[in-house]
């Protein structure tokens, strides 16, 4: 019905039905098109990797995009897409197909506006529509890279939906952190995400879901809270071997100290306000260099400039993006010295580090990576081309399988490790048990794709078992 | 480690199978796992010890649970949020320190003898994040978690690797591998133990069997391992369990972990090794006195040990559970009335092997002078010195400190005089 993409899969040089060997299986090869378009198999497997990547995984008309694009041609495209455009009046966006205009307008919560007008919202409904945007987007998204820089970032800075404190001081802020999260990912992650690093960070230290987690709301003068301070460094700058010290930590928090949450009747309750009467005066010296500044609002724009442009943050976060595309486990030592590089020489453009890695001879080199469960999730949903309103038992799917959206309570994020996943296959069996036998609700597969898919595998087993086990196989948990 | 007397074979011998061919295991060999009568048959082999891991993520504040209230300088630090001395409903131990009243259900098992404290315990690492904290500690590390890539009881788990394991040996409870069995013997991550089962049909799970035997990466390991968690987990039926003696689990994350821990222990298929997590301990903020916050946390935890070790009954005679934590919280409270990262804490350690109805601590003192840093109580138990303990007691003096504590200068802590006769 919507957004049906046609799914061509040839057999790719495989005998059907032969004794499943690797490559047959392996959904880097599964979806070579047909030879309609002039390429070498090197080439077709370099686009499947790249998509295997840079994408949620390939699919047949996505691997002929690459192939008449070029690598690069196709990387540059994702690179720019369209402004997302999101008005009050219309959650509408032009720059993305009709079939997710449909299912995204058909969640109200993502629609803007205060931020307290959500509130008469109950929180799991937002919850819920939140997790499922994102499993939307990343199924059905033709800006593929967009959403995939979405994921890394929303991961790096990761905010806990259900954090609840019993803070005296709070001002409801705590209660209301999950009505914050549509706002951070529509003026934090969404917009900065391929933009530069400086502009992220930036955003993110005036965004009122971050305050809140990090309980800067707290963070007075003469009543120092580090929480925040201590995780802009060790976590979303320079990283836990970055150099600073625990002097640097303390400044830092004397810096962000008066950074509140607003609250209080009739006000635009929920955003980030200074309350001078809180904030440390004075120099504050931060890794190295003096912070004196007017005025609150200039100490912390000196502050996000002093640690985006530190050295240490250009390696810690190109070589975090650097494991992010080609995994921890190959050899990308080199790659990650000349990203660190990009990275400093433009002053922090996320689009060209990640061009520049998704070029690299070392990405086309890395070793398979192991899928965490929502990419493996959003890869069979592809697969299958499913229909899926994003709502519902799939959200549970991936709760069991480990990795509910918005719901990692430290402010690490998801780890991005084999060894962090590998041990729990039994819900992904499940899970590609459950969507072959077309028992998710508001999520059904595509017959067409299905057949493809399959050809005559694992004959005569049934249909769904025969769906099953293309999903569930070893081979499947890689990309 | 003599678990059962007809083992698994940790690798199958390859077999031929049709393509939708069946190939679940010879009944026989799975009997030899559930026992007669699976999860109703509760048998503790002299041999057959067991460990249970809790660990209190966030930072486990001590010096409530635990609390020195014969420390005078404990009341100046906690002028707000302390707790007291026993005249005002601490619960005292042993005329210095006192249980929070929360934590009133494990006074009976200290009581006993079966319960004990370890207080000033941590990690001679200075770090105070929880990150790191945690990852140098689930590693056994002398300092930078990177010098270790393996966690403590996976060394532990190896260095002990009987010829035949079961599949179940090592288990979590969560969605993620923790660091501390980073790199054991395939170790199995369940969610809940009504997740450990496949739908389906037979044909489907012998395709899956083929699909995994065919290769040698990490999921292929893995997925064979869960396929032997399958078959062996198709006779324990978790909804028909009733905990014994009239125990009563919390209805909270870690009374339903521990209660499932019980179950998975009681049905004798050869899980030795069961790591948990609590959280919500990071108690910054408001963190309350005999109620509110940490007393929530404390009366949940306590009420959870207490129904576990009622629960396996005998079996706590081979069971020794520890309840560690990455770092203490500071000892002077903060301005929002809760504690920040500190540096030791207090542990608890439970059942076999337990020099038990005691605090063991070489008291470091609160004055200013005798606070490290910022104002944390200081380490005088070396961690490490517990762990290496437990494991020996649990695997076997096979276990030498320098393999699984690289670094360690190994002091007894007192705490388990049985471990190292």
């Amino acid at each position: 019905m919507l957004d049906r993409r046609t799914l061509i899969v040839a057999t790719a040089g495989l005998a059907a039905g032969c004794k499943p060997a690797r490559t047959s299986l392996d959904p880097r090869q599964t979806y070579l098109p047909d030879r309609t378009t002039k390429a070498t198999d090197a080439d077709r497997r370099r686009a499947g990797h790249l998509l295997s990547r840079a994408a949620f995984g390939p699919t047949p008309a996505l691997i002929e995009d690459v192939l008449s694009l070029g690598l690069d041609g196709w990387i540059d495209k994702q690179l720019t897409p369209p402004t997302e455009v999101i008005g009050p009046a219309s959650y509408l966006q032009p720059t993305e197909t009709t079939g997710l205009h449909f299912r995204l307008n058909s969640l109200p919560c993502l629609r803007p506006g205060a931020i307290y007008e959500l509130r008469d919202v109950s929180q799991p409904r937002v919850l819920s529509e939140l997790s499922a945007a994102t499993i939307l987007r990343s199924t059905y998204s033709q800006w593929q890279l967009r959403e995939r820089m979405c994921q890394f970032w929303t991961n790096h800075f990761n905010i806990y939906g259900r954090k609840v404190a019993t803070a005296r001081e709070r001002k409801q802020a705590d209660a209301e952190l999950l009505y914050f999260l549509a706002d951070d990912q529509r003026t934090v992650i969404r917009p900065h995400s391929l933009g530069r690093f400086h502009d992220l960070i930036d955003a993110s230290i005036k965004s009122p879901a971050m305050i809140g987690y990090l309980d800067n709301q707290l963070n007075k003068s003469g009543n120092v809270n580090e929480n925040y301070a201590r995780e802009l460094l060790e976590l979303h700058t320079l990283g836990v071997n970055g150099g600073y010290t625990q002097a640097d930590v303390k400044n830092v928090a004397k810096v962000l100290s008066g950074w509140t949450i607003e609250d209080g009747f009739l006000k635009r309750v929920g955003s980030v306000v200074f309350d001078g009467k809180n904030h440390t005066r004075g120099e504050k010296d931060v890794l190295g260099v003096p912070i004196n500044e007017p005025n609150g609002e200039a100490e912390r724009d000196k502050l996000v400039e002093i640690v985006t442009s530190h050295g240490a943050t250009a390696r810690y976060i190109t070589a975090k993006l650097v494991d992010f595309f080609c995994g921890h486990e190959s050899d990308t030592y080199a790659l990650k010295d000349t990203s660190a590089r990009v990275y400093r020489q433009s002053a922090g453009a996320i689009d060209k580090v990640v061009r520049h890695i998704l070029l690299s001879d070392a990405f086309y080199a890395s070793k398979p990576k192991f899928r965490q469960p929502f990419d493996y999730l959003i890869a069979c949903l592809r697969a299958t081309n499913a229909d899926t309103s994003g709502i519902g038992n799939i959200q549970y799917q991936l709760e069991r399988m480990g990795q509910p959206l918005h719901q990692w309570p430290m402010p690490d994020g998801y780890p991005d490790t084999t060894t962090a996943w590998v041990g729990n296959m039994i819900p992904r069996w499940q899970f590609a048990l459950d969507l072959a036998s077309n028992s998710i609700q508001n999520t059904k597969l595509d017959n067409n794709a299905v057949k493809h898919l399959c050809r005559n595998r694992f004959a005569p087993a049934s249909d769904a078992d025969r769906l099953t086990a293309v999903l569930a196989s070893p081979e499947f948990q890689w990309a | 480690m003599g678990l059962t007397p007809r083992p698994l074979c940790e690798n199958p011998a390859p077999q031929l199978h049709s393509i939708a061919g069946i190939s679940t295991l010879p009944a026989t060999i799975l009997s030899s796992w559930l026992g007669a009568s699976g999860i109703t048959n509760v048998s503790v082999a002299p041999s057959d010890r067991k460990l249970v891991v809790l660990f209190l993520r966030g930072a486990m504040d001590g010096a409530s649970l635990i609390v020195p209230y014969g420390d005078d300088e404990y009341h100046n630090h906690r002028r707000t949020i302390g707790l007291g001395t026993p005249k005002s409903g601490l619960i005292d131990l042993d005329g210095f320190y006192g249980l929070h009243p929360a934590a009133a259900t494990l006074k009976p098992w200290f009581s006993k003898g079966k319960l004990a404290a370890i207080h000033a315990i941590g990690s001679m690492d200075q770090t105070r994040s929880h990150f790191e904290a945690m990852a140098t500690m689930e590693r056994g590390a002398e300092g930078q978690a990177q010098e270790l890539s393996s966690g403590w009881l996976a060394r532990a788990l190896h260095a002990t690797q009987p010829a035949t394991p079961s599949p179940l040996r090592a288990v979590t409870f969560g969605s993620l591998l923790p660091d501390t069995l980073r790199g054991a013997p395939s170790p199995s991550v369940i969610r809940t133990i009504n997740d450990v089962k496949l739908g389906g049909s037979k044909a489907l799970r012998g395709i899956i069997k083929q699909l995994y035997e065919t290769g040698d990466t990490a999921a292929h390991a893995s997925g064979l391992a869960a396929l032997r968690v399958l078959d062996a987990m198709d006779k324990v039926n978790p909804d028909a369990y009733v905990p014994a003696a009239g125990a009563t689990y919390p209805t909270s994350p870690t009374g339903e972990t521990l209660r499932q821990a019980a179950l998975l222990l009681k049905a004798n298929v050869g899980a030795t090794s069961v790591f948990l997590d609590s959280t919500g301990w990071d108690s910054h903020v408001t963190q309350g006195t005999s109620s509110g916050y940490l007393a929530g946390l404390f009366t949940d935890l306590a009420g959870a040990l207490d129904a576990f070790a009622t629960d396996i009954g005998p079996m706590l005679e081979k069971t020794t559970i520890v309840v560690m934590t990455e770092f203490g919280r500071r000892i002077p409270e903060n301005s929002a009335l809760g504690t920040d990262h500190g540096r030791a804490g207090a542990w608890l350690v439970l059942g076999n092997g337990v020099t038990g109805g005691k605090v063991h601590a070489e008291w470091p003192g609160l004055k200013t002078e005798q606070l490290d840093g910022p104002g944390d109580l200081r380490v005088t138990t070396d961690y490490r010195n517990v762990l290496l303990e437990i494991s020996q007691l649990v695997f076997g003096q096979a276990i030498t400190s320098a393999a699984l504590f690289p670094g360690l200068a190994y002091k007894p802590s007192g705490v388990f005089p049985k471990a190292l006769t």
